[in-house]
């Protein structure tokens, strides 16, 4: 067992949680890993508001532990998301790229708000607007990592900020936790990792290209969605980083395609793409990028379609070479910790 | 401590001092073994005369284990490392190359040899080669990374090596030390750090700005010196990447290296455009990073010298000498020890 102020704030067993991944932290995965002990997150940036409540009562029918959702403020149903979770009560709210409004409000029912950063800056912000934790996200995380590596920004941030830091980016076992609590974390976020286990709804194509990758097979680029990011080093990857000549003309129909997965309004979506090109300064590459690469992020995970689709996954998909259920995972990591900190104990202190 | 490194080597504390061009100098390499860690001669910029005379300087300063460093595809290599063979150096690190010969005449006279590598392809064949350990560089690390992180990097090469692992890139105090452990390391190597010491050569206007800066104030680009180079994001830096090539300040760049090298300029610059367009454009970055390097670590020229440091400059904030920092280092991984210990034990705080 290890205890740290982040099994001590969310109220569970292990210092392990769930990165908030679209479409693939579903309410299975989430559930799974309560189950387990850790801290499940419910990923409603592709969801309405009603499927937000949906997938919530989906979660509470699987398990009773607390859980989080996690939400990007930037766009889509941002509001009416973070809204409806509130109105449901959920413990956790996990927000990244924008300012919380609903702080106070989340705290007026005892929940508690959960910011995810990746700029050491951001995170002094960040606690000063209240958050009562932080997700730090390294340069090797699965998608929106910035350019300061794990083990650099932990530290740095852990002597800026007082409330307890989950490390992201990296993380895959028992060496990894046991590394993270070294450098001053509270716990860690896994993504990869969780992609590849059985309750995860991955496609099988994408779950065996990313146990046969090694440490060097993801590409960082800002091609894949308009922001820096990375994915797993596929053909399709590669061609998308080389550039995408079509972008602009693929991107229509695939913008439509979202409006039909966020049940958006014709009102809302030309509002959405007014706001992102004035209010946000994002040019039509950049919101064809991010058109084109949810699309193409959805066949890979649904379809494991390998000639259209891509994957975001961390560095750590080197290390990891199986599918094991959550449980049995959570289990193991903890079990590897705790060696881990026995083994450095005695070479430390020999 | 003790680990596999520490026994190997024949040393008490389980830190290295990276080669460093201009940096890693007889008196820095032998304040960090006299601490009890490794340091580790850079030799890429010396003549084989400069190499044995800095040996001698180093077993003058100290009576401990030391190292060289050789990165085995720049010019003098060979020679570099034929005079480690004859002086017995007690610790060979070789980067960029094959160094099955080196190892097998280093372990004649009983001499380690260690390789530097930055992926797990390169980690296993060193170990084939028959290294006796690796320095494993993460994208962190000031100058010559690959882009996998050391937090990645180190249990991927734990999973593949049986030889002992040293981190490098990303560490400069004891969390980072005790985190490299947890990894799987057996130890780890600082640069920036050790940049930064009372007993480094490096000038103070550069120290102070070593010490200013944020974490994500280094930029990495192959644009530097021809390979990704991880610097200090500064004017220089972000002008020479801006620019790219230029082949009129390698040909000026170069006459440098050539003189340093007893190289007659001329042989050398047509040696270099006979060997075809993209080797010629990779040692024109690298005559052009060499000056900036140069400028920067001999001169403290801020407006036209450029850098290497690993992201962890952000975590800087004074100038110790080495031994203090060492010690400190200890201390802190200590003082981790123990509070992972109770939070082992059900303790939270």
């Amino acid at each position: 067992m290890i205890k740290t102020p982040m099994t001590e704030m969310f109220g569970i067993q292990h210092p392990i949680m769930l990165a908030g991944m679209n479409w693939i932290s579903t309410p299975q995965l989430v559930a799974a890993v309560c189950n387990a002990g850790g801290l499940g997150t419910l990923a409603t940036a592709q969801y309405s508001p009603e499927d937000v409540r949906k997938h919530i009562r989906e979660i509470r029918e699987l398990t009773d532990r607390p859980f989080m959702i996690n939400q990007p403020l930037h766009r889509g149903w941002a509001k009416e998301n973070i809204q409806a979770a509130m109105e449901e009560k959920i413990p956790f709210i996990n927000y990244s790229l924008g300012k919380p409004w609903f702080i106070d409000q989340v705290h007026a029912y005892g929940g508690k708000v959960v910011g995810t950063i990746a700029i050491a800056k951001h995170a002094v912000r960040a606690a000063e607007l209240g958050c009562d934790a932080l997700i730090v996200t390294g340069h090797e995380a699965a998608a929106h990592g910035a350019e300061a590596t794990s083990l650099v920004l932990i530290p740095f941030v852990t002597r800026m900020v007082k409330i307890p830091i989950i490390a992201a980016g990296g993380f895959c076992d028992g060496r990894g936790l046991a590394a993270a609590l070294s450098l001053g974390a509270a716990g860690i976020s896994m993504g990869t990792r969780f992609i590849l286990t059985q309750e995860s709804r991955v496609h099988e194509n994408f779950k065996q290209i990313c146990l046969k990758a090694t440490e060097q097979d993801t590409l960082y680029s800002t091609a894949f969605d308009g922001m820096p990011g990375r994915a797993l080093k596929t053909p399709v990857a590669e061609k998308l980083v080389q550039g995408d000549s079509f972008s602009l003309l693929r991107a229509i129909p695939n913008a439509l395609e979202i409006k039909k997965i966020l049940k958006q309004s014709w009102g809302q979506f030309f509002g959405t793409a007014w706001k992102m090109m004035s209010g946000e300064g994002e040019n039509l590459v950049q919101m064809a990028r991010l058109a084109n690469g949810t699309v193409r992020h959805q066949k890979a995970i649904f379809e494991g379609d390998t000639k259209e689709g891509f994957m975001f996954c961390g560095q750590v998909t080197g290390p990891i070479c199986d599918l094991p259920a959550v449980k049995e995972l959570v289990e193991r990591i903890i079990g590897e910790a705790e060696t881990t900190l026995r083994r450095i104990g005695g070479l430390i202190v020999p | 401590m003790k680990t596999r490194l520490t026994e190997l080597l024949g040393i008490n504390i389980p830190i290295l001092l990276s080669g460093m061009s201009w940096i890693s100098v007889p008196k820095l390499v032998a304040a960090v073994s006299n601490a009890g860690g490794l340091g580790i001669l850079a030799t890429s910029i010396l003549r084989p005369e400069e190499t044995r005379e800095s040996i001698r300087e180093i077993r003058s300063l100290t009576d401990k284990p030391f190292g060289c460093n050789v990165p085995l595809a720049r010019p003098n290599a060979r020679e570099n490392a034929g005079v480690f063979l004859e002086e017995q150096v007690p610790v060979i690190n070789y980067a960029l190359g094959k160094g099955d010969w080196l190892i097998r005449e280093a372990h004649k006279y009983g001499g380690k040899v260690f390789a530097t590598v930055v992926n797990s392809r390169h980690a296993k064949r060193a170990q084939e080669d028959g290294a006796d350990g690796v320095i494993a560089t993460g994208n962190e690390a000031g100058a010559h990374g690959e882009a996998v992180t050391t937090m990645v990097l180190i249990p991927s090469l734990a999973d593949v090596l049986k030889i002992p692992i040293v981190a490098a890139g990303g560490i400069a105090d004891g969390r980072g030390l005790a985190a490299a452990l947890a990894l799987g390391a057996d130890g780890v190597a600082m640069g920036t750090r050790f940049m930064t010491t009372r007993e480094s050569p490096l000038p103070q206007s550069y120290k102070r700005l070593s010490i200013e800066k944020d974490v994500t104030d280094t930029l990495y680009s192959p644009r530097i010196d021809g390979m990704h180079c991880r610097v200090l994001k500064t004017d220089a830096a972000e002008r020479a990447i801006r620019k790219g090539v230029d082949f009129l300040a390698a040909f000026v760049s170069s006459r440098e290296i050539a003189a340093r090298m007893n190289i007659p300029h001329l042989k050398l610059f047509f040696r270099v455009l006979a060997s075809g367009y993209k080797n010629a454009v990779q040692m024109a970055y690298m005559a052009n990073g060499f000056k900036a390097f140069r400028l920067a670590t001999e001169e403290g020229n801020v407006e036209k010298g450029i850098l290497p440091v690993g992201q962890i400059t952000g975590l800087l904030h004074d100038e110790p000498q080495v031994a203090d920092l060492m010690e400190r280092m200890v201390m802190e991984a200590e003082k981790v020890q123990a509070k992972l210990s109770g939070q082992l034990h059900g303790r939270s705080d």
